[in-house]
């Protein structure tokens, strides 16, 4: 019975999979609601179905056979699905990945970077909360305090906006949430000895690498 | 207006005037959103409506108004107040690599941030070359990083006296680089006259426009300096995937500041600009090179020419993170286009890694490739069919015309390379078997240890030290 219902989950899991490729959304949901109503468990649903397919994605981006707006698609009809079990977390005694608090920030107001990056990392699993641009260190620390966010993200364009890291990363330091929470930083005229400078604990070079230092530092 | 050298048409005439009513409509419709105060009031007194403090819709009359009122034509003049660039009609001219943050260092081939030094160097460089006419300033890494551009400012006058354009760090930095211009021309006054020095004001597409631009452009103009507009397009990202939609953006970004620049003065010298380029779907980097930057930048000059106004192009640019093949072959593919579509004002020249890296080396490249494509640019002259004939039939079957009056007279008209080789491969060997790599390397080192820019007053630089210590004194 046990090696059945296996494979029924592996035949669910493979048509989700296939769904988030494509990027239906509404397919998405029925499947995970379907899965649930099957008793398959929240926390498979989310490792084994949503969050594995976004890992065979990442892959295939990696592998340059998936483009940018088809990774962003999946990401979308990913969430959609996450949607569904979110409620449920709680009951089935399922760890949430983690909050992660993006902006642009202070005096700094360009924000596909940041969006691209933003849009990655909720693809990959996680609450992302966005505070938009130009976004002053309290924001960031207010943020980061309220949702008991994991990961701090920070981008800038201007090489004149990159000091605002800096007295973001101070300001979560005096706030004493420096324990909990790690940040990272990006952004065209960033580098990776500018993150070590200002003691940021991650950088990434672009969207995809972002993810995949997101992913580390949060699972750390 | 017929062009009087080879040209490339990227749109007929009927659709560049679709382009621009649907640019009007934009502005009308959606809006921008306007991060200053003081260009909002500006804008809201001449009729645009604001919502929501920052919102600004500008009616198409006022742009029709400012397009009436922007000077059809820009003269840059040089550092020693000599008339240098014509900006109008066919003419065209190049600025080499503006904004770059690193340097692929001339011995090390490292990558690394760029010293007030590497800044003077290349300065220079560019002052020897016969093909770039205009300085683009790199920006040097410097703690605090908001005075560097008054440092940038100081190694350019002092080690050229070409044109040059540089992009400021805050206001202040604005003003100093105006003062430290007109001190060279003997006053503000006389610094309005005869320009040497301009900048840009970027909005951020979609629709936006930081305070910063806003204030710079205000500040230029009420300087009576030219503004160069500049909003920049990733084409998929922050403009619409169809260069149609990207091109539009790109107008209705330049018209809006074109308003704010006549509103704030009429008569306001201005140049339209910008850049839009694919944005990879692979790697998230926009592309300094590719069909969508050359068409999009061409069809943005082409706009240019059509409202009568200086426009800058973009070109002898590159996403090679090297001086390689890839560099070569974008920077020649771009440098093409631009000059073929007609702007007044190429800029980029240099660029590697899509604009965060340039070298010395580059410059030569560049150079050399430009001086190329102006002899192709002109085409040449279908004369005087007897002539010709009479040429051909002297000549007769087994003749030739290596001797010929007419060669003697006109070979040196052929185009003759500097640094591109054309040598046998056993002179080539004999010749010491340099790559093109070698060959412009060399030329760094020729021009670094022979040429001396003209110098500058001692007193006048004097003056120029006196604002960077000032400006050094109040941010350390």
């Amino acid at each position: 019975m046990e090696g059945n219902g296996r494979r029924t989950e592996m035949v669910v899991f493979e048509n989700l999979t296939e769904s988030i490729f494509q990027g239906n959304e509404s397919k998405v949901r029925e499947i995970v609601e379907q899965s649930i109503k099957r008793n398959v468990s929240v926390k498979d649903i989310l490792y084994n179905g949503l969050i594995e397919s976004m890992n065979m994605i990442g892959v295939k981006f990696k592998n340059g056979e998936f483009f940018i707006p088809e990774v962003l698609r999946a990401a979308k009809a990913m969430k959609a699905g996450i949607e569904v079990i979110r409620p449920l977390f709680d009951k089935s005694g399922v760890e949430p990945l983690g909050k992660v608090v993006i902006g642009t920030v202070n005096g700094d107001l360009h924000d596909i970077g940041k969006n691209l990056v933003s849009m990655m990392v909720e693809g990959s699993g996680f609450e992302v909360i966005d505070i938009g641009i130009s976004a002053p260190p309290e924001k960031f620390v207010e943020s980061v305090k309220v949702n008991g966010a994991k990961l701090c993200m920070m981008s800038a364009l201007l090489t004149t906006t990159m000091p605002a890291m800096k007295t973001t990363i101070e300001a979560l330091q005096k706030a004493g949430l420096r324990g909990m929470v790690k940040t990272m930083v990006g952004g065209a005229p960033v580098t990776q000895k500018f993150a070590n400078d200002i003691g940021a604990d991650g950088y990434g070079s672009n969207a995809a690498d972002a993810v995949e230092v997101a992913k580390r530092l949060i699972m750390d | 207006m017929r062009r009087q050298i080879l040209s490339l048409h990227i749109l007929s005439e009927d659709e560049k005037v679709k382009i621009h009513h649907t640019a009007l409509e934009v502005l009308e419709r959606t809006g921008m959103d306007i991060f200053d105060e003081e260009s909002i009031e500006i804008l809201s007194s001449a009729g645009a409506s604001v919502v929501n403090k920052t919102r600004v819709r500008i009616p198409t009359f006022l742009v029709q108004e400012a397009l009436n009122s922007a000077p059809s034509r820009v003269t840059l003049y040089n550092r020693d107040g000599a008339p240098y660039l014509y900006l109008c009609d066919d003419n065209y001219y190049f600025m080499s690599s503006p904004g770059c943050l690193n340097i692929i260092d001339s011995h090390t081939q490292e990558r690394r941030p760029i010293t007030y030094e590497d800044m003077c160097n290349y300065t220079k460089i560019v002052d020897s070359l016969s093909e770039i006419e205009m300085i683009g300033s790199w920006m040097i890494s410097l703690q605090p990083e908001v005075i560097a551009d008054r440092y940038q400012a100081e190694a350019i006058i002092l080690n050229s006296s070409k044109p040059f354009y540089l992009a400021p760090l805050s206001i202040e930095g604005l003003q100093d680089v105006i003062s430290m211009c007109s001190i060279v021309c003997g006053g503000m006054e006389a610094l309005s006259k005869k320009p040497f020095f301009v900048t840009a004001a970027n909005p951020i597409p979609p629709l936006r426009i930081p305070q910063l631009s806003c204030q710079k452009l205000l500040t230029m103009v009420g300087k009576g300096l030219p503004i160069i507009f500049n909003p920049m397009i990733l084409v998929g990202a922050t403009g619409p995937i169809d260069l149609y939609g990207s091109l539009i953006l790109l107008i209705a970004n330049n018209l809006a500041e074109l308003v704010l620049s006549q509103q704030k003065k009429r008569g306001a010298p201005v140049i339209l600009g910008g850049v839009g380029s694919a944005m990879d779907m692979r790697t998230g980097q926009m592309c300094y090179e590719g069909p969508e930057l050359n068409l999009l930048c061409g069809a943005l000059a082409e706009m240019g020419r059509f409202y009568g106004l200086p426009v800058w192009g973009t070109g002898g640019c590159s996403s090679s993170k090297i001086l390689d093949a890839q560099a070569a072959a974008d920077v020649s593919s771009s440098l093409i286009f631009s000059i073929l579509t007609g702007a007044n004002l190429i800029h980029d020249v240099g660029f590697l890694e899509n604009g965060l890296t340039s070298s010395f080396e580059i410059q030569f490249l560049c150079n050399e490739m430009i001086s190329m494509v102006r002899h192709l640019a002109k085409g040449f002259t279908v004369g005087n069919t007897a002539e010709a004939l009479d040429l051909i039939d002297r000549t007769g079957v087994d003749g030739h015309y290596l001797t010929t009056p007419e060669t003697f007279d006109r070979f040196r008209q052929i185009w003759t390379p500097g640094l591109i080789d054309r040598q046998t491969y056993s002179s080539w060997m004999e010749s010491g078997g340099l790559s093109m790599q070698d060959r412009m390397h060399a030329k760094v080192e020729e021009t670094l240890r022979n040429y001396h820019p003209k110098e500058l007053d001692q007193g006048i630089t004097r003056e120029l030290r006196k604002i960077v210590e000032a400006a050094k004194k109040k941010y350390v």
